[in-house]
């Protein structure tokens, strides 16, 4: 079977299916997203094409380029799902405002100087020809030719170095999660003729050009400087130098990209000529699922993102050659977190916690087996996370009853106090909290759930730290440095929901960041995962769900296996007259 | 009549100005209805949410009066958030979206055609069915016809319309691979076929499910009437049959058959929300959808104030029409 990310441009089953959903994103949807900044949905959703066109999903096996399907036969339109309007075309904003249509335009009409997929890790220069870093705190980069969408009043000019220090600095205006490498660790960018850029650091981030950071596909976006702070283009029209024109769109939904004829092309681009292959990407807003998988089966769309294995199995059955279906790892996780603060200040009592969730269960009971357990950086992120192998990460997974309840007892846990969860009411969150409240009281432990609106739980329960324990699902992070972060202790404007700060985990969090050397770093990301576990730190993981999406048979040149890199989306062709 | 309707339009604003105060105090009672924290997130620092604050005066008192325990126990505030928010909508600004920063009005204006569309559609096929088997059920009493329209209605009544709705998806994608057509509104006068394909659906789900109720009351009434003497009078003069309940019977059963029809108004206008939803038809039911989960405090107030609106004036419809129907009835 074909293995892509279709679930990437779904709307969440909000979310909100999907969140954020959210939020035009439906509400539901908006609170989601801001989770992570630069992810993207869980497998619930809402969606706007924003809301969940999040990277989110990696392939189960094996990572496509996009040139697996031989020579592309140009032209022809893609009919994709949107799964809710966005609120508006205006990038700029708090990010739980802005990150559906940021997350969307980012990666369609808007162009960036790099992309870092997370399959290689490896930073791949986009707008920018050359990239230095002479010492760990400054980034000099040199843009290629290119030139913005042929629309008023940019008119199809050059993109200029100014263009992208501007458009740094708007974005840095901003609050928000997502907007943290721009206030915490850019101290300045600046522009030197036409095309070289200088990023400056306050302190060395090794992570700066992957997605959370100064690759973000929202806060990376190149804007033309005209129109930083022009509001009345902003909110209805998006105008980059990105590989898709926006055509139109009714308020936000069912929109319409064309091919940008002068995307890129310059001197070393020869590896995109020609892209994007298709002539646009028409969206189609389909709120309901249902709706969507019957309109997926009439063809009205050509791709599809299933809500289950079993929904995936049975189009299978039905449609023979006609589709094909893919699978793919969530970068997204189930997570239980809880307050730094007495029982949980005693690593027994956390340990204990740990113990008394069943992994094995949760993936049957929430995702029909179709999971992974994962650890501090979730088995998406292949470079990163530790194997499966790895003894500790097996005892980090080991479920014992028996053995969590001697813990408890040498804790001298109270056993008749009851313990508050709380937890959205997403569906996604309400099940992982029921599932383990079964889970911890089969270990005498009493626990009392509190469901909360979705926004009011992330605003004041979550943001706040304002809880005992809460469970959710993670949105799908692009790379380890947000996972990481959640561990970091607090520290000037870093924030840590949990409470929780331990000089260990700190000192190995921040070793991981700062080593410029890659294969160093990855080294040190797993270190800083052992410390994590074995100081069993109060945010524990439970698993990843794996993901099914459909297309159709003509649908060709997908790529996958590599994060959100796919949605670029400039190789996907169609094989039919 | 004009007297009479011209006093019940006086109470209006009234019944609004209630209405939009209700709505406004429950809004703000509401957990999270603090749109600092929708809109700063969690990142949002006191000073930022602050900023908001100020910006969507939220600092400002709710209303224009306010008790107290001291003399001269009620103080007048020139700049409540409510007195704002009446004045702007008084002049027809009816504020912006959070979300998207445009005009409420502009957006409700935008997607009414839609929503429009298919509360028509709807009504006419409630009041169709309705009345059409509810008078085929009474003249044919204890018929295979009688007891389909009654076990029918009862079906209609008890099965909630989201689940038909998403049946009418279901069923055909499963037994032909067909899909409603998706990707935009498409006016009837632009492309007919593509518009009924989308809207006929729908609106015979909720109109059918909402003709239930009409159906029984229409049927109970005509009996009721049916078996009056002028009817036996009429029938043995020798009238037509379909003169005697159609000129007769059907006029005489008519005032409660009206205030049914104006109850299934109000039915077919909440069930056109859930169809909005489920087909994404981007009317004024999905942006209140929507809007509700994204906290969107000036669309939600505006959609309530529209739809206890459009529930007075149905409900002044019916009254009035109570003259046309029973000569009786005198308006003074």
């Amino acid at each position: 079977m074909a293995e892509y990310d279709l679930r990437y441009w779904q709307a969440q089953r909000v979310s909100r299916r999907k969140v954020l959903a959210g939020a035009a994103v439906g509400g539901a949807a908006i609170g989601s997203i801001a989770i992570v900044g630069c992810g993207g949905g869980s497998k619930t959703t809402t969606g706007t094409p924003g809301a969940k066109p999040t990277p989110n999903t990696t392939s189960t096996s094996g990572v496509n380029d996009g040139s697996q399907d031989g020579p592309a036969k140009p032209g022809g339109i893609l009919n994709v799902r949107q799964g809710g309007p966005l609120p508006s075309m205006k990038v700029f904003g708090p990010s739980i405002l802005a990150l559906a249509q940021g997350l969307y335009l980012g990666f369609t009409t808007y162009d960036h100087m790099w992309y870092t997929p997370t399959d290689t890790g490896v930073r791949e220069l986009f707008l920018a020809t050359q990239v230095e870093q002479p010492d760990p705190l400054t980034v000099i980069a040199t843009l290629g030719d290119a030139v913005f969408h042929d629309k008023a009043p940019v008119n199809g000019r050059k993109v200029t170095a100014e263009d992208v220090a501007e458009s740094f600095k708007r974005f840095r205006a901003e609050i928000g999660v997502g907007y943290d490498f721009l206030h915490n660790v850019m101290d300045d960018i600046t522009f030197t003729g036409e095309r070289t850029v200088t990023i400056k650091m306050k302190f060395p981030w090794a992570w700066v050009f992957t997605s959370s950071n100064a690759g973000s596909p929202i806060t990376s976006s190149i804007l033309p400087k005209e129109i930083l702070n022009n509001d009345d283009i902003l909110t209805k029209d998006a105008i980059g130098s990105g590989q898709w024109v926006l055509k139109s769109h009714d308020n936000g939904a069912n929109i319409q990209l064309a091919k940008f004829d002068k995307f890129r092309q310059f001197a070393g681009t020869k590896s995109i000529a020609g892209q994007p292959y298709l002539d646009g990407i028409n969206n189609k807003l389909i709120t309901d699922d249902v709706a969507a998988l019957a309109a997926f089966k009439a063809g009205e769309i050509d791709t599809y993102g299933f809500t289950s294995k079993t929904e995936a199995e049975d189009t299978k059955k039905e449609f023979g050659d006609k589709i094909e279906i893919g699978s793919s790892l969530g970068r997204d996780y189930t997570t239980l977190m809880l307050k730094y603060e007495p029982p949980f200040t005693d690593e027994r009592v956390r340990q204990a916690f740990n113990l008394l969730i069943d992994r094995d269960e949760a993936i049957q009971l929430l995702a029909e087996g179709s999971g992974i357990k994962t650890g501090p950086i979730p088995p998406a992120h292949a470079l990163y996370a530790l194997p499966e192998s790895d003894p500790e990460l097996a005892e980090y997974f080991r479920h014992d009853i028996a053995d969590a309840k001697k813990l408890l007892e040498a804790a001298s846990f109270d056993f008749s106090q009851e313990i508050e969860l709380k937890h959205s009411v997403r569906p996604v969150d309400a099940n992982l909290a029921q599932v383990l409240q079964a889970q911890l009281q089969r270990g005498g432990v009493k626990v009392k759930l509190l469901p909360e609106d979705l926004v009011k739980w992330f605003s004041q329960s979550l943001g706040t730290g304002n809880f005992h324990m809460t469970c959710f699902l993670h949105l799908a992070y692009e790379d380890p440095d947000l996972p990481l972060r959640f561990y970091l202790g607090a520290e000037g404007d870093r924030k840590n929901f949990m409470g929780y700060k331990d000089a260990d985990v700190d000192t190995a969090v921040l070793a991981a960041a700062q080593e410029l050397d890659e294969k160093a770093r990855i080294e040190k990301v797993k270190v800083a995962q052992k410390v994590i576990m074995k100081k069993y730190s109060p945010m524990l993981n439970i698993f990843s769900e794996i993901g099914y999406g459909g297309r159709y048979s003509y649908v060709k040149g997908s790529i996958t296996g590599r994060g959100s890199y796919g949605l670029f989306n400039r190789t996907s062709w169609l094989d039919k007259a | 009549m004009l007297r009479y309707t011209l006093r019940r339009l006086s109470f209006l604003p009234i019944i609004l100005i209630a209405v939009s105060i209700a709505v406004f105090v429950l809004l703000r009672v509401l957990p999270t209805s603090d749109i600092a924290d929708v809109i700063g997130g969690q990142n949002a620092t006191p000073e930022q949410k602050r900023a908001i604050r100020e910006q969507y005066h939220l600092n400002d008192p709710i209303f224009p009066i306010t008790f107290d325990t001291s003399v001269p126990f009620v103080g007048v505030q020139r700049n409540s958030q409510y007195s704002r928010w009446l004045f702007d909508a008084l002049r027809g600004d009816f504020g912006k979206t959070y979300l998207s920063q445009k005009s409420v009005r502009s957006e409700f204006i935008r997607r009414f055609p839609a929503s429009f569309e298919i509360v028509a559609l709807s009504l006419f096929f409630s009041v169709s069915f309705g009345i059409l088997f509810g008078i085929l059920s009474a003249m044919y009493r204890n018929s295979p016809l009688d007891y389909f329209v009654r076990i029918f209605s009862v079906f209609g009544t008890s099965v909630p319309e989201f689940f038909l709705l998403s049946l009418l998806i279901i069923i055909p994608s499963y037994l032909w691979n067909y899909s409603a057509p998706v990707g935009g509104y498409v006016p009837i006068y632009d492309d007919p076929w593509t518009n009924l394909r989308l809207f006929l659906p729908a609106a015979l789900i909720i109109g059918i499910g909402g003709s239930a109720g009409l159906m029984r009351l229409v049927r109970t009434t005509m009996l009721e009437v049916l078996r009056s003497d002028y009817v036996r009078t009429a029938k043995a003069k020798g009238l037509r049959q379909h003169t005697v309940v159609l000129t007769h019977a059907l006029r005489n059963a008519s005032t409660p058959i009206l205030t049914a029809v104006g109850t299934a108004f109000i039915a077919v206008f909440g069930g056109s929300v859930i169809a909005e939803r489920i087909l994404s038809i981007d009317g004024n039911g999905l942006f209140l959808f929507q809007s509700t989960f994204s906290r969107d405090l000036p669309v939600i107030q505006f959609l309530a104030i529209y739809t206890a609106t459009v529930v007075v004036l149905v409900n002044l419809v019916v009254d009035l029409s109570y003259a046309f129907a029973d000569p009786r009835v005198k308006y003074s």
